[in-house]
């Protein structure tokens, strides 16, 4: 008798384990251990079971007696106790029968005997039916809980009575070989609805036949308990995870005729486990787990993209294709010290291009034991990197243009301060750098008009002709542009480029002499060209009055004459301008009022202008401050100007001959300018005007050096002469003196030499 | 001189002196002359009547001798009319790119060539006669035989010279 055909047939009896160990005079403690397993059943026991289990049986009065089964000889049965006692149906229940010829006086050697007897045999049936009965029937599941639970004494009852299979969290389905569900409890039942009848595949997983890979099967022929995941789904349809505990129930027989299947609800643990598994592989950093060998036990989607699905076993050989430990391993660290480091690496993905990453190396282990495993989180940073490399060219790049670049360059902070002071800068101004970076503010260093030009309106000034102190307190001409700076309208500070004017100054009035002296030059040339042309006229004169002569032609002869004589003053009025042009040598510079050199010329033309049908139109601003200038230089410049715009306006068709006569100052720029809308210029006369000795005019009314005085006088005022001409349409002409260029009055040239 | 009286020269110029000179020096190379102020007007005497050469200035105010020149070659009846340029500027701003441009456009070849001025009447005249081929006259008179020596020294060597002087001398 085992263990379990001890409990069958305890509740086949309906007895309680107390009521049990009562009826057999042995303690409950002895009881529970013979129903658990512990203890071995003794003889004694299983013979008070079995007398029981007879006593308790209807056919008992049927049994017949062991002398009648076994013939057995009177003389023999004579001296049987089984005869004695009248209990032919219980000898093998009877010390000291000799049936065979011999009492036994050892129980075990007797029952050795005793059950191969056929009297014995409905006993065993009996039994049999015992131990079956318990096992079927509702009141198995009792037995296999209650029985088999560890019961405290006192408390078995109040357990019996509360249903632990209907309450535990447990879905419990008991199936038998045909995977029929015999029984389940009602977590069961709610869960995944009748199973009435129903097989085991039908109710977890909807399906009509068995599942290829059927736990049931395996355990049926293994007789092993095993834990597996399985998928199902709910009454609504909705899939679910199973952790499903699968065991097999044998009978008395230890033949398995059941499993018992115990399926805990997963799916949200299981659902946690994929987000969390999305995660570390969706995470935008590589992930990978990194054993105490540094080979790659794990790792996420985003790294086998970059460095592919199988770079490698070691972590050095997937990250950076090396075939040996990085020198400075983070892995290698974080197992030394068992603390999270961060460190800025460099590796190649797939293709072998240059991966830059940032990775958090970080130690795992379960329970807080010895660092087994170090988990790297690398962050990619290449696009970063990059950019931060652009950046840093950027900045020194932009260093060496500073420190390189011709322009002097001056740049202040937002606070004023000034923070950039190239070379150039110091060439041209003189202070020691660190005098000034960080020490002096731009307001220090800065022309006046500049500041006042940035502190205005204008966020960008070009300042051509401007002035800065040197160290030294000189005054450094410069042309200089610079903007105030700003970002999101915030003030950032101030920068200013600028070039030293010092050479080009000097270069320019060298010009300005050259200019001068080819002036003198050209003159000197066209002279002799002029004088070719006089005597030309007087040759031919003198030819036409001997023709005349010849001729008796009097008329001829006076024509010839007049050659002569028109000659002759050409002569004295070339002496005249050539004087005056040579005159212009030396300016007599003084403060003049340019409105009243102007004033003085319209006052002077008017009349003649006005009387030869012209209409005279002065527009002379006032209030121009007085400038260094040969005021009687000017005057002659603009009255040949008027005078030539008379010829013009004379010689052209026009019904409304008109000049226009104005004076303005404009960008620091005085101007003289005379319109008029006579006959204009072609390319041909444009081309030739500032020539000398070029003239349009008839023979006797110009010289044809009056434009070319005027534009030695201008130059000579470091000025320009500006013109336009249109044939038909008139002709405009312009004289600009820039106040920064003027000569230098002779009063101050005296005194300062 | 039959054949010489039926030619006609047109001598356009912007200065009269210069304009009489060169028309009376042609008259009494026996020429019939007609006179011109500027292009424009020139382009008027020849539509009155063609002439058989053009004595021209280049630089004359409204139209000059070059676009004068360039209108010409337009047409190809007054494109053969000879011509001889007069000008002051030959080496100068004012007309050696003019005559430069003229030489390289072909237009002044053949018949047509230029005279520098002052001019000097025997040479004028003969460039004249050339021009619409005639003979040249050799001028046995003083100016004649100074023009020849003008002539000779420009082109003369310092040996020449000093032969001539050598020769003078005697």
């Amino acid at each position: 008798m085992n263990s379990k055909e001890f409990l069958s047939i305890r509740l086949n009896l309906k007895k309680t384990q107390k009521e049990m160990a009562e009826l057999l005079g042995t303690s409950l403690r002895s009881l529970q251990s013979f129903e658990q397993g512990w203890r071995k059943i003794p003889n004694e026991i299983e013979r008070q079971v079995l007398y029981v289990l007879v006593m308790r049986s209807t056919k008992e009065q049927s049994l017949k007696p062991c002398w009648e089964l076994e013939n057995c000889p009177l003389d023999k049965k004579e001296h049987c106790p089984a005869w004695e006692l009248n209990s032919g149906h219980l000898c093998w229940f009877i010390n000291g029968t000799i049936c065979k010829g011999r009492a036994y006086s050892d129980w075990n050697e007797k029952m050795e005997f005793c059950r191969e007897c056929q009297v014995f045999q409905p006993i065993k049936q009996l039994y049999d039916r015992a131990v079956r009965r318990g096992q079927d029937g509702p009141k198995e599941r009792q037995s296999l809980f209650y029985g088999g639970g560890e019961i405290r004494e006192g408390t078995s009852e109040k357990w019996r009575s509360f249903d632990l299979f209907d309450q535990v969290p447990t879905s419990i389905a008991i199936i038998d070989r045909k995977y029929r569900i015999v029984d389940a409890n009602k977590r069961f039942e709610d869960t995944f609805g009748p199973w009435n009848g129903k097989k085991c595949f039908e109710v977890y997983k909807n399906r009509k036949r068995r599942c290829r890979h059927c736990v049931a099967t395996i355990t049926f022929m293994d007789g092993q308990t095993r834990v597996s995941q399985e998928q199902g789904r709910d009454l609504r349809g909705n899939l679910h995870y199973y952790l499903v505990y699968t065991s097999p129930y044998r009978d008395s027989e230890g033949k398995i005729t059941h499993i018992i299947e115990m399926s805990t609800d997963i799916t949200e643990k299981v659902q946690i486990q994929n987000e969390y598994r999305t995660i570390f592989d969706n995470v935008p950093c590589y992930i990978t787990v990194i054993d105490r060998n540094f080979e790659v036990v794990k790792s996420n989607k985003h790294f086998q993209k970059t460095f592919g699905k199988d770079p490698g076993r070691y972590c050095f050989e997937s990250y950076k294709k090396r075939k040996d430990i990085c020198e400075k391993c983070p892995a290698k660290i974080v197992f030394e010290d068992g603390k999270t480091h961060h460190s800025l690496q460099e590796g190649y993905d797939k293709k072998g291009n240059k991966v830059v990453y940032m990775v958090t190396a970080a130690p795992y282990s379960k329970e807080d034991r010895e660092v087994n495993y170090v988990i790297e989180m690398a962050l990619d940073v290449t696009q970063t990197f990059v950019l931060e490399n652009r950046l840093r060219e950027t900045l020194e790049f932009r260093q060496t243009v500073i420190q390189n670049a011709i322009d002097g360059i001056i740049a202040s902070n937002k606070e004023g301060i000034i923070d950039i002071y190239n070379p150039s800068a110091k060439r041209m101004l003189k202070y020691p750098t660190n005098k000034v970076v960080g020490k002096m503010s731009g307001e220090q260093i800065y022309p006046g008009d500049f500041l006042r030009a940035i502190t205005g309106d204008d966020s960008a000034v070009v300042l051509k002709e401007s002035k800065i102190a040197d160290y030294k307190g000189n005054s450094v001409p410069v042309i200089l542009s610079g903007a105030k700076l700003t970002h999101d309208n915030q003030d950032i500070g101030s920068v200013m480029f600028f070039q030293d004017l010092s050479k080009i100054k000097q270069l320019e009035s060298e010009i300005l002499e050259a200019e001068r002296l080819a002036a003198v030059g050209q003159t000197v040339a066209g002279l002799a060209h002029g004088i070719k042309n006089v005597l030309m006229g007087l040759e031919g004169g003198m030819y036409v009055v001997n023709s005349g002569i010849k001729r008796s032609d009097n008329g001829l002869v006076e024509q010839g004459w007049n050659m002569l004589q028109n000659n002759i003053e050409k002569i004295s009025s070339f002496v005249k301008e050539f004087l005056s042009f040579a005159r212009g040598k030396t300016l007599k510079v003084e403060l003049a009022d340019p409105h009243a050199i102007a004033t003085d010329i319209a006052n002077l033309y008017r009349d003649a202008i006005e009387q030869s049908g012209i209409i005279f139109i002065p527009k002379l601003e006032e209030g121009i401050n007085k400038a260094p200038m040969d005021a009687q230089g000017i005057h002659t410049c603009i009255a040949n100007l008027i005078s030539n715009a008379i010829d013009a306006c004379l010689a052209s068709d026009n019904k409304k001959p008109a000049i226009r006569f104005s004076l303005f100052e404009k960008d620091n720029t005085i101007c003289y300018e005379v319109r008029d809308n006579g006959a204009g210029m072609d390319y041909e006369v444009k081309k030739k005007i500032f020539t000398s000795f070029f003239t349009t005019k008839r023979a006797g009314e110009g010289t044809g050096l009056g434009l070319l005085t005027t534009r030695k006088i201008v130059h000579e005022h470091g000025g320009k002469v500006f013109f336009e001409s249109t044939v038909g349409k008139g002709s405009v002409f312009r004289l600009e003196f820039h106040r920064n260029r003027l000569p230098i009055p002779d009063a101050e040239k005296n005194n300062s030499l | 001189m039959d054949d010489v009286k039926k030619k006609t020269i047109l001598v356009v110029d912007d200065e009269p002196d210069i304009q009489l000179f060169l028309k009376t020096v042609l008259e009494d190379a026996e020429f019939d002359v007609m006179t011109a102020n500027n292009g424009k007007h020139a382009l008027e005497r020849i539509s009155e009547r063609k002439p058989d050469l053009i004595s021209l200035d280049l630089v004359m105010p409204k139209m000059g001798g070059v676009k004068l020149l360039a209108y010409l070659q337009k047409n190809p009846e007054l494109a053969k009319i000879p011509f001889i340029i007069v000008t002051a500027h030959a080496h100068d701003e004012l007309g050696r790119e003019d005559l430069m441009k003229l030489k390289a456009e072909k237009v002044l070849v053949g018949p047509h060539s230029y005279i520098e001025k002052p001019v000097i009447p025997s040479e004028y005249v003969n460039k004249v006669r050339e021009a619409i081929g005639l003979e040249r006259i050799e001028d046995t008179g003083t100016e004649g035989l100074k023009a020849k020596v003008r002539d000779k020294l420009k082109i003369a060597t310092k040996d020449k010279l000093q032969e001539a002087l050598k020769v003078l001398g005697e």
